[in-house]
């Protein structure tokens, strides 16, 4: 069986350390991909450029995409991705300080299937993060797998 | 006696013809002129019996016998003679001479007694004359039977007709006593011909005179004519006005007979012409009065027809000094040049109007704005037959246009900057909203971190600091929140409903009590308050209201919190009341600021951003919000909104 990989997209290396902190607490010792913009999240999906070779029967279980990114933002990835057959239907949370109607609207609207504002208080994002990898790596069945 | 006996004898006297001495031609001259006469007085009575015989009817015509009887005796003594001339006879002679003169004598005498009757008998001549009189007579009789039927059938012929015609028409005699009146005349004036035949005209119809009787009369007598209008009562009330006309009959000798009437019902038409002059004079004051347009008309070439008070006003002069001038005279040199007059009149026989605005001249050189309508008028033949012309003097319009086209062009600089600026704002608030809390997760994350992982190298006084650290971090991002919130009111779209007001505290009230249900709160809420709001932005103001009350009356054994509607200087405000720890009323101006906090944090924790928002809220739905209260007695925030109308 597949080690099952979460792709997180995250130029802050805070908040990555945080996230690979709150990950580690929770004791979820999968695979994290990180991608630091945008264009490197489309690259490493698609075995493109950088990650050109990648073993890309290798697909994320979940990709956590924060919105503000270099380069390409989180809506211009998702967008990439939901236009494109192959990642059409891979689960993507944006996971953002934002909390604008906006973005909540814009995301939902491109496809994301879910969307989780970060807290400031760290006890409450690592029960967040808890419940995240508790719900898109153990029960959530992830749509039969396509070659990238 | 001797004469009877000696009658027939000769009595020895010698014959006559002795006498003559037998003279042959003296003898016979004798006997032939006898004879004659005899003949003749033998002939005339047989002329005169058969003349009798034929005229049956001839009075005295026993004296024609007479006359026979003496013109035969007469015969006989002619007779007489001859036969004397040889036979001595002269007895017999002498007796026949007795009965002639009997005769004679006896008819002279009857003739004296009978002449002065005979000369009253007229002659053959006067007879005829008289026939003939009365046969002219009798002529003249007959001819005025028969006129007299014709006209009497005319007449009957004449009085159907009357009766065809709409006019009443009627005949009434010098008295002015109603002879006739036709069917017309019965159905106008409600009276039949047999209820008003011999009866005063002007007393059946009050006839109502537009100037003396006696004038008018005088004028139909003098020209056999007079027509004009009258006012006749009608039967069944009211009255009808008659167009008029009378014509004088005369009789065959050209005298006056009677007076033949016919009268047109116009009361309609009347009241119509009046409707329509007072509708026409009240037009023509109503335009001559008006102040604020000039008014004017024109011919078909443009030239002045009228000018009102307006057009004296606006433009200067007096209707003396343009009456008949052509209107171009208003227009600027230039204008002339150009014919622009010329053109306004044809653009308006074109297209029916012309509407422009432009410059105008007044009498003193000034200049003024004009907004001219011209109307071309058509007559219902749809010939032209001039133009109406309505000017304003919007001069002062123009300015504060041309003003207000200045100042819309500010607006619009000013719009354009405070977009550039708005933009700019929600970028920063987007910043903020994702830039500012990403630093405040890492200080949290890592102190979190810090104390464990590192917790056994931080004594007591570090692990404290660390928390102090946390909860700054974490009130910096409620702070953060509650900005966002404030500038998030401010730049929503609202959109306005009717909402009700009451339902959507009692929810925020429930809301409240589930967070901490552990408290204890009275809470009383007026039903069926409703507003025009919008019910997103209504609601936040609902939520720091409710939670404030909510909040200040923690520290109450029986709080209370009241929301209800209120008459406050004849306006109606939605207030919230409570009994917490009230404020200052020195302090009340300060309440709504943001970040004024009228207490400890320690007390009550808040970032002092609630009351702000509440205000930009209400603001932006055009009420108003106050507050009153007193420290340590409880709270009142009263807020006003459109209400909704009945």
């Amino acid at each position: 069986m597949k080690e099952k990989i979460i792709l997180l997209v995250e130029d802050n290396p805070d908040d990555e350390a945080l996230m690979v902190r709150a990950l580690k607490n929770n004791n979820i010792l999968n695979q994290i991909a990180v991608a630091r913009d945008g264009v490197e999240a489309i690259e490493y999906l698609f075995a493109e450029g950088a990650y050109a070779g990648r073993d890309t029967s290798v697909v994320p279980e979940v990709i956590l995409l924060d919105l503000k990114l270099p380069k390409l933002d989180g809506l211009g990835v998702l967008r990439r991705l939901r236009a494109d057959p192959r990642t059409k239907l891979l689960p993507v949370v944006l996971l953002t300080s934002s909390n604008e109607e906006e973005d909540r609207l814009n995301g939902y609207g491109l496809g994301a299937n879910s969307y989780v504002r970060k807290p400031v208080d760290f006890d409450q994002f690592r029960e967040a993060i808890r419940q995240l990898s508790l719900y898109w790596l153990v029960w959530n069945e992830t749509p039969p797998a396509r070659r990238i | 006696m001797e004469f009877p006996r000696h009658l027939f004898s000769s009595g020895g006297f010698q014959p006559h013809g002795f006498c003559y001495q037998w003279n042959t031609g003296l003898v016979w001259l004798n006997v032939l002129s006898d004879l004659l006469i005899a003949l003749a007085y033998f002939g005339i009575p047989l002329i005169l019996l058969r003349f009798i015989r034929k005229r049956k009817d001839l009075p005295f015509s026993w004296i024609f016998g007479l006359f026979g009887v003496f013109i035969i005796a007469c015969g006989a003594t002619h007779l007489m003679e001859v036969w004397n001339l040889w036979h001595a006879q002269y007895w017999l002679a002498g007796a026949i001479k007795t009965v002639t003169a009997a005769a004679s004598v006896g008819t002279a005498a009857l003739l004296v007694k009978v002449v002065p009757q005979a000369l009253e008998i007229p002659s053959a001549r006067q007879w005829k004359e008289a026939n003939e009189a009365l046969k002219k007579v009798v002529q003249e009789h007959e001819s005025a039977e028969v006129e007299l039927r014709l006209r009497e059938a005319s007449y009957r012929e004449i009085a159907e007709l009357l009766d065809l015609t709409h006019d009443a028409i009627f005949v009434r005699n010098l008295e002015n006593e109603i002879v006739h009146w036709n069917e017309a005349a019965e159905k106008l004036y409600g009276w039949k011909v047999e209820e008003v035949r011999g009866r005063k005209t002007h007393d059946v119809l009050g006839t109502v005179f537009p100037k003396p009787r006696e004038e008018i009369e005088a004028t139909l007598f003098k020209d056999g004519y007079w027509e004009g209008e009258l006012v006749h009562q009608l039967r069944r009330g009211g009255f009808a006005i008659v167009s008029s006309r009378w014509a004088l009959r005369t009789d065959d000798h050209g005298k006056p007979a009677a007076i033949l009437e016919s009268n047109r019902d116009i009361t309609q038409r009347k009241k119509a012409d009046d409707e329509l002059r007072l509708s026409e004079e009240r037009f023509r004051l109503l335009v001559s009065g008006v102040r604020d347009y000039a008014i004017v008309t024109l011919d078909p070439e443009g030239y002045v027809t009228s000018w009102n008070t307006g057009a004296e006003r606006i433009k200067g002069y007096s209707a003396e000094e343009v009456m008949g001038k052509h209107f171009s005279m208003f227009f600027s040199e230039e204008d002339i040049k150009q014919d622009k007059a010329g053109t306004e009149l044809k653009i308006a026989i074109q297209q029916g109007r012309c509407e422009e605005e432009g410059w105008r001249v007044r009498k003193d050189g000034t200049h003024f704005w004009a907004s001219v309508v011209v109307t071309a008028l058509h007559n219902e033949k749809g010939r032209l037959y001039g133009f109406g012309k309505i000017t304003r003097d919007i001069t002062e319009r123009k300015r504060a246009e041309s003003a207000l086209a200045r100042k819309q062009e500010e607006l619009a600089g000013s719009i354009a900057e405070l977009n550039a600026t708005n933009k700019e704002l929600e970028a920063f608030s987007y910043s903020v909203s994702h830039d500012l809390r990403a630093p405040l997760r890492t200080i949290d994350g890592f102190s979190l971190a810090l104390l464990e992982d590192y917790s056994d190298k931080l004594d007591a006084e570090g692990k404290k600091h660390l928390d102090r650290v946390r909860a700054a971090t974490q009130k910096m991002g409620a702070l953060i929140d509650d900005l966002l919130n404030l500038s998030r009111v401010t730049r929503a779209n609202m959109r306005l409903e009717k909402v009700d007001v009451s339902s959507a505290a009692e929810e925020v009230i429930e809301e409240l009590q589930k967070s901490q249900p552990g408290r204890r709160v009275e809470c009383s809420i007026e039903k069926g308050l409703e507003a025009m709001a919008d019910s997103h932005l209504l609601r936040v103001v609902l939520v720091n209201l409710l939670g404030n009350a909510w909040k200040f009356t923690s520290k109450r054994d029986s709080a209370h919190i009241e929301f209800g509607k209120t008459q406050n200087n004849g306006s109606s405000a939605f207030f919230v009341r409570d009994n917490g720890a009230g404020f200052d009323p020195a302090y009340a101006d300060r309440l709504f600021g943001a970040f004024q906090r009228l207490h400890a944090m320690t007390e009550f924790p808040g970032t002092g951003i609630g009351l702000a928002t509440v205000q930009r809220i209400i603001n932006r739905h055009g009420g108003q919000i106050w507050a009153e209260g007193q420290a340590g007695q409880g709270a009142t925030f009263y807020f006003t909104l459109q209400t909704v109308n009945p």
